[in-house]
């Protein structure tokens, strides 16, 4: 007989009162138990409105905690009511999946230890960073990356393609205790970039709209000047080409033979 | 519900709520009037204050090397953590 408890991670979206889908709501109607991590106080509240019984997992954070114990605590702490037989609803800002490690993490160990468990879709930063900035990820490609993770890992970059730095406001933390590291920190990155960019290469610092009353952060600086910028942890750094992009002409000269091919046959 | 959070909530969904039209809806909300005037000037900080709101909110849930060993806290205790005052 399948064990009771189940488990569904939705997000909210962005913007409070735009983004949420039914599917989403109808979750955290019906969920026997709520959990809740919303990057905005007034968000929060709404949430606690709609479910008075919400439990936020923002008290697990403490400056100079491991972030890796913080999200251990909120999947256990979520774990504990699945197991308990209740179908529970984890609730997070933006898309559930995207740069968000405790969503996934959580629905892995419930389906390893038998309970239902999925992710329903929200509209992420990401999301909003491209309708804001008119932006198509498919014009020419669009990389993302953890901003510490494109520090301390070797990744090739195209610099004819998008590149998007999330977390940049804690760029270059080891400890995961911090949420906030400083220019020293940044300069360090900048460097980095600057094997592709150069400094005066025009990038922006993007937050996401949360509320109908306020406006996306969209500013447009030098490279050189993320240093001294103003970075909160929900800003997103978006780096736009710096090259044209380069065709392939091996490659394309093999789809032109190829396509030659294919019409003899045809024909 | 909130009237204030109802508002935004409300505001959130249309897409055609002019500037005249928001004031507007402000002004017959049966709110505080700290309330109501911090929906005027659109301050979503001196409304998170007004209605309680959390004062610190964390949105890192991503962590660069999922692959580290977990470390060691030395107050680590699981659980639930105590209910902020």
């Amino acid at each position: 007989m399948q064990q009771s408890g189940s488990l569904a991670c939705v997000g909210l979206g962005m913007m409070l009162g735009a983004h949420l889908s039914p599917r989403s709501r109808s979750h955290i109607q019906q969920a026997d138990v709520v959990f809740g991590l919303v990057s905005d106080p007034l968000v929060e509240l709404w949430l606690q409105q709609m479910r008075p019984d919400a439990r936020s997992l923002q008290p697990f954070y403490r400056e100079g905690k491991s972030r890796q114990t913080t999200y251990r605590e909120m999947i256990e702490s979520m774990m504990v009511e699945v197991r308990a037989g209740q179908d529970v609803c984890g609730v997070f800002y933006g898309h559930p999946g995207v740069f968000a490690l405790v969503p996934h993490k959580v629905i892995e160990l419930a389906r390893k230890e038998g309970f239902p468990a999925h992710m329903e879709p929200g509209i992420s930063a990401e999301d909003c960073l491209y309708a804001d900035l008119g932006i198509d990820p498919g014009t020419y490609g669009c990389q993302h990356y953890e901003a510490s993770q494109f520090m301390f890992f070797q990744r090739r970059i195209d610099p004819s393609a998008y590149l998007v730095l999330w977390q940049i406001g804690i760029a270059g933390d080891r400890s995961l205790a911090r949420f906030a590291t400083g220019g020293d920190y940044r300069r360090l990155l900048v460097e980095l970039l600057m094997a592709d960019y150069p400094p005066s290469h025009e990038v922006i610092a993007y937050e996401a709209a949360t509320l109908p009353i306020t406006a996306p952060r969209m500013g447009r600086l030098p490279l050189s000047e993320i240093v001294s910028a103003e970075l909160h942890p929900h800003t997103t750094l978006v780096i736009p080409p710096s090259q044209p992009m380069r065709r392939n002409q091996a490659m394309l000269d093999r789809v032109a033979q190829l396509d030659l091919e294919l019409s003899a046959e045809l024909s | 519900m909130s009237q204030v959070i109802q508002f935004l909530d409300a505001a959130g969904s249309n897409a055609q709520l002019s500037a005249v039209d928001y004031a507007a809806s402000v002004a017959m909300l049966q709110v505080d009037a700290d309330e109501k005037q911090a929906l005027l000037d659109r301050d979503h900080l001196a409304l998170a204050t007004l209605l309680d709101g959390r004062s610190k909110m964390y949105c890192y849930i991503n962590s660069p090397d999922s692959d580290e060993p977990e470390p060691m806290d030395d107050d680590d205790d699981g659980g639930m953590p105590e209910k902020e005052e």
